[in-house]
């Protein structure tokens, strides 16, 4: 359910690239559009999408969908 | 191709997040000056609109400045903006936010700096303005305070990325700026269809009777006041009222005229359809009276099922859901942003009463047998006006507006229209009229640009839509004969540019002995000019007028 969830942030942000059906291993610069502009785009984005609120270390540690995924879960808690 | 749309800012603002796809879905958006906004105002384009979207807290730091004097940030970017509203034939927009956070206690003593930097700022704007009709700004604290500025406000995204709001806040700035993009580009709505029971009062006059129907200083009747005052305002900033309403005219008009707390007044009423049959039908015959389209139509009726009717059978229209809440009626309307329109002159206070005119004059029409003898009848009366300062923004606003009786549809602004007045072998002129139903005001324009010594072109000829099958349009014609014949030309041309709303000038030119020629002929007189429609020309002498005899 998180993953699918993610997924279409990553639809959402990354118009242009095609999205794999496994998300878990996609990473911060994985994509050529992926960069530090984008990222904090994906973050906000995936933050209304969970209702959830990432604080500003969060922000700069987060980088990879496993690690968001992680976050979330303990914040769903 | 879609319009380019440069978006600049103070600071960065988060370029390509989803809350930018409102306007980057309608325009080509340009996002190198976010966080630029002087560069862009440098910049050399002339062809882009400009948004700049301007903290004024990105101008200094609080905790470093005792006093400051607000001349120092504004002296200079006030003269970027003249400079570039000198040169820009586009829309300069600036959406201003002087919000700091500030300390309650000590802003009893002392304003917070940013607002003393936006208040200069605007003053200074509003004089800009006056000069520069392509400048446009307004405040976005307004719009954030809707929503709190807790929320519009991100520190995250400041200490991230130098952006100074939340993706909420983004949403508000887009949604704002689309707001005012679709009243500098999108027709404004000019009418209001009004539904009576439960919409301007409360109750139902056929069987509740006047007594009882709620309308007056008290609870709920004050809430059916208020929303009748709002829609006085609008009335007097000339949006026209008109009535549709399953009823008995009978009772309606009883409260109409009898009823103490009526805010709005027979007289206010531009067209009554109080009657049974379907709305729809109603709506269709208002606009064909009154000559307006149904895209200039808004309609509010409290009842969903006759929304629902309208609403598909006239999709133009556009069909107001009204709160479930009464009291929340005086502000949804008051909040519509259909209606606001920029650079209002003076002469839209006048035109409501035009129309009502305009619907007098086309039911007289269908009476008259003989159109002519009935023209003859109403006593027409034309008069050309000359350029100036009083009649130059009336003539930018025909040029604006006119879709129907307007042959190439060139807009133009005050300096374009400036500039054909200076040049003295060009002829122009607005055209007044006059006749047993009103005074019209100055309702035609046309311009003749010269070509060379012998040759005059109609770069414009347009006709307001409200004194249509007058046959203005030979008197115009005849008008322009007479005084490029004084000048010395031999040969006039025209060229009719289709549109999806012109098509009732096609033929204008025809009509009076103008014969279609090939463009390909003629280039070389056009020289820079561009023809990209039907090519018409004819000699001076042979123009031909016939129904220009209605005014002598």
């Amino acid at each position: 359910m998180i993953e699918k969830k993610i997924s279409f942030c990553l639809k959402t942000i990354f118009k242009k690239e095609k999205i794999p059906k496994r998300i878990t291993n996609l990473e911060y610069g994985n994509f050529k559009s992926w960069d530090s502009l984008t990222h904090l785009n994906l973050l906000l984005t995936i933050e209304r999408k969970f209702k959830i609120k990432f604080t500003l270390n969060e922000m700069y540690e987060l980088r990879s969908v496993k690690e968001i995924i992680k976050v979330i879960e303990k914040k769903q808690k | 191709m879609l319009q380019k749309l440069t978006i600049s800012s103070s600071s960065f603002l988060l370029p390509k997040h989803p809350a930018w796809d409102l306007l980057s879905n309608k325009y080509n958006i340009d996002y190198k000056y976010i966080g630029n906004f002087s560069g862009a105002l440098l910049s050399k384009s002339d062809d882009q609109i400009l948004v700049n979207i301007l903290f004024f807290s990105d101008f200094y730091d609080e905790n470093l400045l005792n006093d400051f004097n607000p001349d120092k940030v504004n002296n200079p970017i006030i003269d970027l903006i003249k400079k570039k509203a000198e040169v820009s034939k586009q829309p300069l927009i600036f959406a201003l936010s002087s919000w700091s956070s500030f300390n309650i206690v000590s802003s009893v003593f002392k304003k917070p700096l940013a607002e003393k930097i936006y208040l200069d700022f605007i003053s200074r704007l509003s004089s800009l303005q006056k000069t520069y009709s392509n400048i446009y700004f307004f405040n976005l604290d307004y719009v954030f305070a809707n929503l709190g500025f807790s929320k519009i406000f991100d520190r995250r995204n400041w200490y991230l990325a130098n952006c100074r709001v939340s993706d909420i806040g983004l949403e508000e700035i887009a949604k704002s700026l689309n707001s005012v993009l679709e009243r500098i580009y999108l027709p404004s709505k000019k009418l209001i269809v009004l539904d009576c029971d439960n919409t301007l009062w409360g109750g139902i006059i056929g069987e509740d009777g006047i007594k009882s129907i709620n309308l007056g200083e008290d609870g709920i009747g004050k809430a059916f006041l208020d929303f009748q005052k709002t829609l006085k305002g609008l009335f007097n900033s000339g949006i026209l009222l008109t009535i549709c309403s399953k009823n008995n005219e009978k009772d309606v008009m009883n409260v109409f005229e009898n009823h103490k707390f009526m805010q709005i007044k027979k007289e206010d009423i531009t067209n009554f359809k109080i009657n049974w049959k379907e709305k729809s039908e109603n709506i269709v015959k208002i606009s064909k009276e009154l000559n307006l389209g149904l895209d200039s139509f808004v309609y509010w009726d409290d009842n969903p099922f006759e929304r629902q009717k309208v609403s598909k059978a006239l999709p133009q229209v556009l069909t107001i859901t009204p709160s479930d809440k009464v009291e929340n009626w005086p502000d949804q309307l008051r909040t519509l942003n259909c209606f606001g329109k920029f650079n209002a002159t003076d002469l839209d206070k006048k035109k409501t009463y035009q129309y009502k005119v305009r619907s007098q004059f086309v039911k007289g029409k269908e009476k008259a047998t003989e159109e002519l003898s009935y023209l003859k009848s109403i006593k027409l009366k034309a008069k050309k006006i000359d350029l100036n300062s009083s009649t130059l923004s009336r003539a930018v606003q025909m040029t604006q507006k006119t879709n129907q009786f307007n042959l190439r549809t060139k807009r133009y602004s005050k300096k374009d229209i400036e500039n054909f007045g200076r040049n003295k072998k060009d002829i122009i002129f607005l055209t007044d009229l006059k006749d047993i139903f009103g005074n019209h005001g100055p309702v035609g324009l046309i311009i003749g640009k010269c070509l060379n010594k012998k040759t005059i072109f109609i770069d414009t000829f347009l006709i307001s839509c409200r004194v249509f099958g007058r046959y203005l349009e030979s008197w115009m014609l005849r008008e322009i004969k007479i005084t490029a014949k004084r000048k010395g030309y031999k040969e006039i041309y025209g060229e009719y540019i289709q549109t999806e709303k012109n098509v009732i000038s096609k033929e204008v030119l025809k009509q009076h002995n103008f014969k279609k020629i090939d463009k390909k002929k003629s280039d070389k007189i056009f020289k820079d000019l561009k023809i990209t429609g039907e090519l018409y020309a004819s000699s001076i002498n042979n123009i031909k007028f016939p129904k220009a005899k209605l005014y002598d």
